[in-house]
């Protein structure tokens, strides 16, 4: 650091004490809930303490009292841009414990959907990034873009948030009209 | 059936850590090493190191709760090797008395992974240099993913109007909780029997009429 303020040739009389910082829980350049104690040295962030509790939901307390089907509808709310993932590897866990082998069909349709979600999931990481760091057109062009792949989503179960499709040894979509 | 490769693996893990662990196991073709507590320190260092397991990445560390045993808590350690493409899962018992030394040592990834053990299940991490609790509120009491912990703890939050900010209060629930197993679809709803309920178990008293037609 000392390196630094040479460089910036500040002056000793005006030299910056370090000092703590706090940022959030909500504040607009964060997504979400996020709660973060900086130890600042001027305008760089030295040390931080990151609270990353605050959006903790005790998923897994919450599925001890739930079957297994019902325990299904939580994966979604993990990840909202691309829940079938989510569901996928707990019907994957599920099925594991069961000894339970899907349909050769249904794994491919699985696998395709889990794909699916990785690029609308990429499409709005990065394109919301750039935005972020002040370009707002990646966002618009690429929602565009998610919005032709939500339509899948939105074929498959009739909603594109919280699909509930992948669920333990069962594929409950339909599929048929997709592939028109 | 797990691969060749694993139980090579597995046979090769038994000898070279032997006075270590308890012994290795597969559960659902799944790689499980049992190790002694003191000794996990050790057991993940050899882990990590040999050549032959290379399990460089610690994917996660989970606690287990199982009341109904003496060592009531499990802490499992999710290993990954990326050279040699296989998972090893490592599993230590604890009570909550006892603590388990850190592996923040050799994986400093643990840091965060111990501080939620520790916060969910009451696991001490001996040798962690900052166990705090990571997820739960400020001030909280009590570790919420224990079996005693009730579903809906102890306190609920309200913002006071008068008081200008939020109250912690004791929890208090206007509706029992409601267990549905999907017997059938209508099951604890009724005591008529609907259409689709004809699989389900008919009630001690037996069915009522239905005063319509259904």
């Amino acid at each position: 650091m000392s390196a630094k303020r040479e460089e910036l040739d500040i002056a000793d009389e005006t030299q910056i004490r370090p000092y703590t910082m706090n940022f959030g829980p909500q504040h607009p350049a964060a997504h979400g809930v996020l709660r973060l104690v900086l130890e600042m040295e001027g305008e760089i962030v030295e040390r931080a303490d990151p609270h990353i509790g605050l959006l903790h939901r005790g998923t897994e307390k919450l599925i001890e009292y739930k079957t297994y089907m019902q325990a299904l509808p939580y994966f979604d709310r993990l990840d909202y841009v691309a829940p079938m993932n989510q569901e996928h590897a707990f019907a994957l866990a599920t099925e594991k414990l069961l000894g339970i082998t899907v349909p050769k069909r249904g794994q491919y349709i699985r696998v395709l959907f889990c794909e699916l979600g990785r690029i609308l999931n990429h499409i709005l990481n990065i394109t919301t990034f750039a935005l972020d760091v002040g370009a707002i057109t990646p966002a618009l062009w690429g929602f565009e873009e998610r919005e032709k792949g939500m339509e899948f989503y939105d074929r498959v179960c009739a909603r594109a948030c919280t699909p509930i499709t992948s669920a333990p040894a069962v594929w409950r979509g339909t599929c048929r009209r997709v592939w028109r | 059936m797990p691969g060749d490769a694993l139980k090579d693996l597995a046979d090769y893990i038994a000898e070279e850590m032997e006075d270590y662990i308890d012994g290795v196991e597969f559960t659902k073709d799944e790689l499980v090493v049992n190790a002694h507590r003191e000794a996990i320190v050790k057991v993940l260092h050899f882990l990590r190191d040999d050549k032959e397991c290379k399990c460089q990445v610690l994917m996660d560390v989970a606690g287990v709760d199982y009341p109904e045993r003496k060592m009531r808590f499990d802490v499992v350690y999710n290993l990954l090797s990326l050279k040699q493409n296989h998972r090893i899962r490592v599993k230590v018992k604890t009570d909550e008395a006892t603590p388990v030394p850190s592996v923040t040592g050799i994986f400093s990834a643990a840091g965060w992974f111990e501080r939620e053990v520790w916060d969910m299940y009451g696991v001490m991490f001996d040798g962690h240099t900052d166990l705090r609790r990571i997820l739960t509120d400020y001030g909280f009491d009590g570790h919420p993913q224990r079996k005693d912990f009730p579903l809906t703890g102890y306190v609920e939050l309200r913002y006071d109007e008068e008081l200008k900010r939020v109250v912690y209060e004791p929890v208090q629930l206007v509706q029992d909780f409601r267990v549905f197993d999907n017997v059938s679809p209508w099951e604890g709803m009724t005591n008529i029997q609907l259409p689709g309920d004809e699989k389900g178990t008919v009630p001690a008293h037996g069915w009522q009429k239905a005063k319509v037609k259904i």
